[in-house]
């Protein structure tokens, strides 16, 4: 299947980006320290917010830090062989990225009414992943991605 | 052989990204978060247990319908175990307004302890936490429960519906929301509020330093 480089590039960099701020948020969550806030107001609620830890005791963070490097690990497996089952993995899984950005965005705006602007980076990197991937998935003509038993199609 | 290179790489790559955030972050002189203090007192009718004149007083703020309270359960009662004779521990309800059946745990504990026995029903309420959390008659289970530890069950029942039970679990609240309580469980150690200790030995640090501080 073709994956284009450019596709690639930017998803690993934005996957990047992504894997450090979320490995910051859980940094300092363990050190017991606040990010400083320049551009939002509301860092220090959000992150010492209820909503920050799951089961009370896993901070969110480390979740999106673990999700960013799957996705790191599946680019780089993409790079490897240009499989199309595993490209559509990955496009399955930049989902739980997506779904998380909107979950954790809503309880910012409605709920604690504060905002955390590496939070809010995250949620844009992964909304980000999430489309570069469908807009792929969008462009593949659907014979490359399903295994075709007509070859005179292509 | 070399197309485990790039493997490597990616390894390399997160693992230094793990490495230089922990080494900036520590090194950025930053306070913690100050510690917010507040002038917390025993009241006559807390639901108390250890010595009135112990150096340290635990106070905590907790749901019973809370999953992350019933977690942090086994673990006061090893801290306190350890320290029994240095720590006055508090209990005080802040049902949150999603868990359905937060304020009857709290009633029910409430009426238990008129009885004498506030804390062995809460500790089994905790224990059992997941049996009642989303039933649609906790009531019942939680009679159960009290037969094991041989309360009076009509008295209970009755003392459930009390305005003393109840005006106690409103209070807790009301004290709860003027110390800062947005979440549970929150404690708070001789008057400053905690951030949640990470596990036991983390929670052990928290009091062996307030002992060494208000000495």
């Amino acid at each position: 299947m073709k994956i284009p480089t450019w596709f690639l590039g930017s998803s690993a960099v934005l996957a990047l980006i992504g894997f450090i701020d979320a490995t910051y948020l859980t940094v300092e969550h363990y050190l017991g320290l606040v990010p400083p806030c320049t551009i939002t107001q509301g860092c220090e609620q959000v992150t010492t917010s209820s909503y920050s830890l799951l089961f009370g005791i896993i901070p969110v963070a480390l979740l999106g830090a673990l999700f960013y490097v799957g996705a790191l690990a599946l680019l780089l497996w993409l790079w490897d062989r240009r499989d199309p089952l595993l490209f559509k993995l990955y496009a399955r899984y930049t989902w739980l990225g997506l779904l998380a950005a909107i979950y954790f965005t809503s309880i910012q705006a409605f709920i604690l009414k504060a905002y955390c602007q590496y939070c809010l980076l995250s949620a844009l990197t992964s909304t980000i992943l999430f489309l570069l991937a469908q807009y792929l998935v969008y462009r593949t003509p659907k014979q490359h991605v399903e295994i075709s038993a007509d070859s005179t199609t292509t | 052989m070399y197309k485990a290179i790039p493997w490597i790489v990616f390894v390399v790559v997160v693992v230094a990204v793990v490495g230089g955030v922990v080494y900036m972050a520590k090194q950025s002189p930053r306070e913690p978060r100050a510690e917010e203090t507040y002038p917390i007192t025993v009241a006559a009718d807390d639901w108390v247990v250890g010595p009135a004149d112990a150096p340290l007083t635990l106070v905590e703020y907790s749901d019973f319908q809370c999953p992350a309270c019933a977690s942090y359960h086994p673990l006061v009662k090893q801290v306190l175990a350890e320290f029994a004779s240095s720590t006055r521990f508090v209990y005080r309800n802040y049902p949150l307004a999603q868990h359905k059946n937060a304020k009857i745990a709290a009633y029910m504990a409430g009426a238990a302890g008129l009885q004498g026995k506030f804390f062995a029903m809460h500790d089994l309420i905790f224990q059992k936490q997941t049996e009642w959390s989303e039933s649609s008659t906790p009531e019942t289970l939680f009679l159960q429960y009290a037969q094991t530890i041989g309360l009076d069950l009509n008295k209970l029942k009755a003392d459930l519906t009390s305005p003393v039970v109840q005006q106690k679990v409103d209070g807790d609240v009301k004290s709860g929301n003027s110390y800062g309580v947005n979440s549970t469980p929150s404690f708070y150690l001789n008057g400053k509020k905690l951030q949640n200790p990470a596990g036991y030995e983390a929670f052990k640090a928290l009091l062996i330093a307030e002992l060494v501080r208000a000495r």
